[in-house]
């Protein structure tokens, strides 16, 4: 059945038969090690974990353990509630969460989890009513600039780009440049409203309170439910007017002045300072209706599913439980928000959450899914020159 | 242990197999070469390629080891043309695939071709200096 890679070495036929039998049992494990590789990269497992004596340590990888008033967990003690996130892109069959407590915490008698799907963004508290009826500016085209009045001083845009992501064109009046002469000119130089995605080069930014957010890949792009037609190709001019923050990543949560929309009911949201804001026609600047925002599932406030913590057989203070993410698998959004509740004061070391795939045809074209699209990540761009 | 190595059947058993094992081992390398050359990270996000070349290398230790304790002569064999050629051809195309990202194909194909002739005299040079 088998060849001879080494024929020159001569065995009588006794020994020769041992060998071949040796020979189909270690082809036989090379072949179940194969097909093991092949479940491992066809069905990946996402790990998660945070270690709470090292809250700072970059191999932690759940995002913001917080208290219920959303103050940090100090030496891993958690009374009643903690809330902790993950972001992850792919769907994933189950969700297995592992509590790992300090030798001088008390046992967990009683701990419950539960977990919501949406943005991080969209679990954010309501906040009260904003007031957009703002009436005491107006938006002038001079000589093909646009200027905003304001407390009677000009503000130019930096381009009509950044001020139609603000305005629409027909809400500016034409004006000669006389009317510069009239009023004093701003220092203040208008750019792209906040939310709005701009392009620089092969970068995408995000532009949030007068900051440009880089966004660090196109896995991040997408999974954020952004849209490449929304990206306004930005000038040199037009990106100098901000600075650089910190690299968007999966686990960023959507900068302040983005804009939510309920898939099926068509409620908008606006972020800003932490919470989201509720917009309605009535009480909105149209201008902000009128932008892409990022589909959200309103279910994703409802759908809470749980389970129980267990201590783990052959463990002294590993607790863990798992979720079926069956339900959750028609909810936009790539974040989960756990919240952990004990009826005990527990200290925790080590806090760990496994995604794990199961066998099924599912996830199988899935993962094919995933591994053409990532193929074609690679070599969509033909590079012809 | 010394049982076993004094007893040659055992030791040329041993020996066949570990060339079984090296050509499933050099197998299974290429392989994920090839596919995390198409995929970055699909294979070295599981196990790391030195883990490999470590393995192929002590795989390799051994079965000198055992040929000398089995009185085995390694006699040195001729390339062989009908593996030569598509090993030679796949390392071209792992070369051109590395350097798909410089986005010219032109400068891409130059690379290579400078990778390869600077590979063949290397060749060359190792093969008379032996």
């Amino acid at each position: 059945m088998f060849f001879d890679l080494t024929k020159e070495v001569k065995l009588n036929n006794k020994n020769y038969a041992a060998y071949k039998r040796l020979q189909i049992a270690l082809y036989l494990f090379a072949i179940l090690l194969g097909a093991y590789f092949a479940y491992l990269i066809l069905f990946p497992a996402a790990y998660f974990t945070f270690s709470f004596p090292n809250p700072n340590s970059l191999q932690n990888t759940i995002i913001d353990p917080r208290l219920e008033d959303g103050g940090p967990v100090e030496r891993g003690e958690i009374s009643q509630t903690l809330f902790f996130d993950t972001a992850l892109v792919g769907n994933y069959s189950k969700a297995k969460i592992r509590l790992h407590l300090n030798k001088k915490s008390d046992p967990l008698m009683l701990g419950k989890i539960s977990l919501k799907k949406s943005y991080q963004a969209f679990f954010y508290p309501a906040g009260g009513n904003l007031d957009f009826a703002e009436t005491n500016f107006q938006a002038l085209k001079i000589n093909g600039d646009y200027y905003l009045l304001k407390d009677n001083k000009l503000a130019r845009f930096v381009s009509e780009k950044a001020y139609l992501t603000r305005y629409s064109a027909d809400q500016a009046t034409e004006k000669g440049t006389e009317i510069l002469r009239d009023y004093e000119l701003s220092d203040e130089i208008i750019g792209f409203a906040d939310g709005t995605l701009i392009s620089y080069g092969i970068s995408v930014y995000i532009v949030s309170e007068g900051k440009i957010l880089p966004v660090n890949n196109v896995v991040t792009f997408s999974a954020m439910g952004y849209d490449w037609n929304d990206v306004v190709p930005a000038s040199g001019d037009e990106i100098s007017l901000y600075e650089k923050d910190k690299l968007f990543t999966l686990s960023s949560p959507h900068p302040a002045g983005t804009i939510l929309k309920t898939q099926r009911e068509g409620k908008y949201y606006l972020l800003k300072d932490g919470k989201k804001y509720e917009l309605s026609p009535g009480n909105a600047d149209q201008n902000l209706l009128g932008k892409s925002p990022i589909l959200v599932s309103k279910k994703s406030l409802d759908l809470s599913k749980g389970c129980e913590l267990k201590k783990e057989a052959l463990s002294f203070r590993t607790y863990s439980c798992e979720i079926s993410l069956e339900d959750y698998k028609d909810l936009l959004g790539k974040d989960y928000e756990f919240k952990l509740t004990a009826n005990s004061n527990i200290k925790t070391d080590n806090l760990d959450v496994i995604f794990e795939k199961t066998i099924s045809s599912d996830n199988l074209k899935s993962a094919a899914k995933d591994i053409i699209s990532k193929i074609r990540g690679n070599y969509a761009e033909i590079p012809v020159q | 242990m010394r049982k076993f190595l004094s007893n040659k059947i055992n030791l040329a058993i041993a020996y066949k197999l570990l060339n079984d094992l090296l050509f499933i081992a050099l197998i299974f390398f290429f392989a994920a070469i090839i596919a995390d050359g198409l995929i970055p990270g699909i294979i070295s996000s599981h196990i790391s390629f030195t883990r490999v070349i470590l393995f192929v290398s002590l795989d390799l230790l051994f079965i000198y080891f055992l040929a000398g304790q089995a009185g085995i002569s390694l006699k040195k064999s001729p390339i062989n043309k009908k593996i030569s050629a598509p090993t030679l051809f796949l390392l071209v195309l792992l070369i051109f695939n590395s350097l798909f990202k410089l986005n010219n194909i032109a400068l891409n194909l130059f690379v290579t071709l400078l990778i390869g002739l600077s590979g063949y005299f290397i060749y060359k040079i190792i093969l008379e200096e032996s």
